[in-house]
Parts: C-alpha cells; structure tokens; sequence
C-alpha cells in the first residue's frame, strides 16, 4: 500500500488516535455538561435553591 | 581502445518513390512491405527494394512529428525504433490522434499512441510474455483478473502517414473498442474483412517518460488537455489509501474502546431516591439542598456521570449539583433540569420532556467526593429526587466522533476521485455517470 499521497493525513489520524487514547485513559468526554469549577467557596456563587450552604474544613 | 557499441538495429536503406522519384528511407527493409514517400505522400507497397507500387494518395500530416522516424529509445527495458507515424480519425466524427509505430528487434511492433497530449503504450501478445486472452463479459473485459469497463467504440481511418510498416495499415478496415483500468487498457480490434479479433494491451506513459525515453525536451510534446482515457487518477490513489489506512486506524479506536472499558470498568458511586423538602423560608420553588453520602474514586482521573430522574408531572424540577473533593475543596458544578408535560389538544395526546436527564463530568481526579445538591421545582409537593453516579462510564460520544473525524478525509478523497473520473468518463458514450451524477 502506497502511503505517500496520505502522509499528511496520517500525521493527522495518528494525532486523532493519541487524543482518543489520551481521553480514554483520562476519562476526557469530549463533550461534557457545563461545568463551573470551584464556584461552592469562593462566596460570589448563590444556588436556585437558595438556602443553606454547606462549608468543609 | 574502447569499441563503441553496435547498433541493435540494421542499417538504412532506401527506395525510390514510383511516383515523385525521391528516394524514400526504410529503416526495416527486409521487413517492410508499405511505405509513404515524403515528398509526395504516396502510400506505396512495396514489390522489391527496386520497385514499388501506389497503393493510395494520402494527405500531409497535419500535425508536426515530435518523435522522429529513426530515432531510438528506451522503453520498459527494450530498445525500440520509430518507423511510422499515422495521423488517425474516427470515422464520421472530428476525434483525431497519432500514432508511432516502434519495433523491436526481437519482440515487433509496438504503437505510441497520442491524444490531447496523453500517451499511450500499447503492445500486443507478442510483446507480452505473460499475456492471457481477455474474456468478454458485455459492456467490461477481464484480464488477469481485473475488469477493464468500456470506454469507446470507434472506426479509425488513416488520413495520414509517413514511414513503413509490414501490413496494409491504410486499407485495413477494423472496428476497435476501448476498455479502460487505469493505468491500463485493452484494445480489442476486429477485422472487417475476416472477423478476425486481435488484442492489445495499452499502458498510460507520461509525457515525462516519453520525453526521457526520446532524450527530447518535454516542452516539445503536445500539451496536455483534459483527461486521458487511462490516466492513472492520483485521487484514485488517495480515496484507495485513505479507505484502508482508515478502515485499520477504525479497528484500532474499537480495540481501544474495549480496552479502555476492560480497564476502567463502570463503577457505580452512588444510586439513590433521595428524599427532597420544599423549603417555605427560601424562595419560590426553593426546596432544601442536602448532602449525599461520600464515595470514593480510585483512578487517577475518570469521568462521571449523573443521572437525574423525578416524577414531574406538567412541571418542572431543576437542580444543582455540586462535586466537592473532601480533601482539597475543589469543586465542579453543573445544573440540569427536569420538565415533563402533557395533555390532549384537538382530540390529540401529546407530551413533551422527560423525567430524567443526565449529565457528565470529565477529568475528575482520584479521591473522596460527596455531592451538595440544591433542587428547585414548580411543585411544591414534589418529595423525590433520583440520582445515580456512574464513573468511567463509556464514552460512545468520544468513539463515535474520532471515527467520524476519521472518515472526513475519505470522503473527501472519495469526493475528488468521483470528481475526477466523471471529467474522465466525460470523454465517454459509455460513461456510468448517467445524467452527470
């Protein structure tokens, strides 16, 4: 199999595949839910529900 | 003292034309039996290297010979000399091209073949040591296991030539049909006057090799136009390579989807009804926010994924789920809703929404979590909330769209091969593209 006409897309592919592998080991989803990080303790965050808040350590 | 090499070929002699006198060059006199005089452009057989007769008047070339008759050159390992050019025509219409007839010593004729600039190579069985009959099936021929489609249909007339041949090419009267398998042909020729059928195996050349063969300079051919009927298609090649290489890398993101799953295998972390209160000092739709039990994640990063339920009926319920890793606070918040209605209008059930949604979080670090949850919802007398978590849950949104970034490449090649054989087939009365799609 000539691979020449394809170099470029294989750079490509291989790329592709280390970043399924990459996500597979790293349990990346390449689409996850919106996600606000840290946003609990940092006091400027106020939940629908409104009530209490719960504090750690 | 170093002995130059001897010629394959013999030497030249020549013959006088019956009609204009001038002396007429053989480069195969032994061989010879028709011959074209250059001055006059009589078409002569050839009695004896003293007499010849006219056999027909034919017309200047049109076309100047880029490949002169005499010269030599090298092709697929075997000597060859030019000792005809044909100017052809297919009968009743304008197409016109040229051929070059070369022989070997040891193996004949052989034709180059010219059109809009694309050569053509073509022997017969002689020349092809390992050649078997094709086999007709219709509208293709198979040939060594390949199918050759066809491509044209024709009668070929000689309107002009110079230089010698052993048949009566200007008076054989052949049907020829085309049959294509880039970069190869099979010309298939029956004779008019026997029925005889010949075949001839043609292979595309490019204007290079020609040009390397002849030692000319390639500015010197005819230019190239549009697509020759064999043309061997580089988007054919890519579309070829692209479909295997992607069909193994496809193989290889499955392999690595079981793997992944035999190695991070589910876990559930927490799957629960859990009892929600609407919460009269808060806001409207403010309910109670609590706390889950802890759990644990043991790999180094995983995914999680939560799924909602309640059993909302014509309302709505939203909440707010917090991830905290006990050890350091970090936390990852996302919030989903949960609307289901129905009802009958005009006769007609209808419902819209669903009681349960899930959502995932990716890259999670390994650890001690609890989830803080703050629920909100339309109906105050809503009491319950289902939640199940699921770590390295599999990821068919990641294998599905690796494979699909995989397969943009292939039909794009695909798109361009298409693209490039329908200008091919454009050229043809035979063309599989009916009605250009």
């Amino acid at each position: 199999m000539n691979l020449k006409p394809i170099k470029y897309y294989l750079i490509l592919l291989l790329a592709f595949i280390g970043f399924y592998g990459y996500s597979g080991l790293k349990g990346r989803a390449y689409f996850p839910d919106k996600v606000e990080k840290n946003t609990e303790f940092n006091g400027n965050k106020s939940h629908s529900g409104h009530v209490n808040r719960f504090y750690h350590k | 003292m170093e002995v130059p090499a001897k010629s394959f070929f013999k030497l030249s002699e020549t013959i006088a034309c019956s009609i204009c006198k001038q002396n007429i060059v053989l480069y195969e006199a032994a061989k010879s039996k028709y011959t074209v005089c250059p001055s006059c452009y009589s078409y002569l057989h050839i009695i004896s290297i003293t007499e010849c007769r006219l056999s027909k008047k034919l017309d200047q070339p049109e076309k100047v010979l880029v490949l002169k008759l005499g010269s030599t050159a090298n092709i697929h390992g075997t000597e060859f000399k030019v000792i005809a050019y044909l100017e052809k025509k297919e009968a009743n219409t304008s197409y016109a091209w040229r051929e070059y007839i070369l022989t070997s010593p040891d193996k004949g004729y052989v034709t180059l073949s010219e059109f809009d600039g694309h050569w053509n190579f073509i022997a017969g069985e002689d020349f092809l040591p390992d050649y078997k009959a094709p086999i007709s099936y219709g509208l293709s021929i198979g040939y060594k296991d390949v199918e050759y489609k066809l491509f044209n249909r024709y009668t070929p007339i000689v309107t002009a030539m110079l230089g010698e041949v052993d048949w009566d090419v200007v008076n054989e009267r052949i049907k020829a049909t085309e049959y294509i398998a880039p970069p190869f042909m099979v010309v298939k020729e029956v004779s008019k006057a026997n029925n005889q059928t010949n075949y001839y195996i043609g292979e595309y050349l490019d204007a290079e090799v020609i040009a390397d063969a002849f030692k000319i300079d390639k500015n010197d051919l005819p230019k190239q136009i549009g697509i020759g009927a064999n043309q061997p298609s580089k988007a054919f090649d890519r579309w070829t390579a692209s479909l295997k290489i992607t069909g193994a890398a496809i193989i290889l993101v499955l392999l690595f989807h079981l793997l992944f799953n035999a190695i991070k295998p589910e876990k559930e972390l927490i799957n629960d009804d859990f009892l929600i209160v609407y919460d009269t000092k808060g806001g409207p739709d403010s309910f109670r926010s609590f706390i889950t039990p802890s759990f644990t994640l043991d790999d180094e990063s995983s995914n999680i994924e939560f799924e909602i339920a309640s059993a909302v009926d014509n309302n709505w319920l939203e909440t707010t789920i917090v991830l905290v890793n006990e050890s350091d606070n970090k936390t990852w918040e996302v919030s989903k809703g949960i609307e289901y209605y129905h009802g009958t209008e005009d006769g007609e059930s209808w419902s819209e929404g669903s009681t349960k949604e899930s959502v995932v979080l990716s890259e999670i670090p390994k650890g001690k979590y609890h989830l803080n949850v703050y629920p909100s919802s339309g109906d105050v007398f809503r009491n319950n909330l289902y939640i199940k978590a699921v770590s390295n849950v599999t990821m068919w949104g990641n294998t599905i769209t690796t494979i699909l970034l995989l397969c943009i490449f292939p039909a794009i090649c695909w798109l361009l091969m298409r693209n490039y054989e329908k200008r091919r087939w454009n050229n043809s009365d035979f063309s599989p593209f009916v009605n250009g799609e």
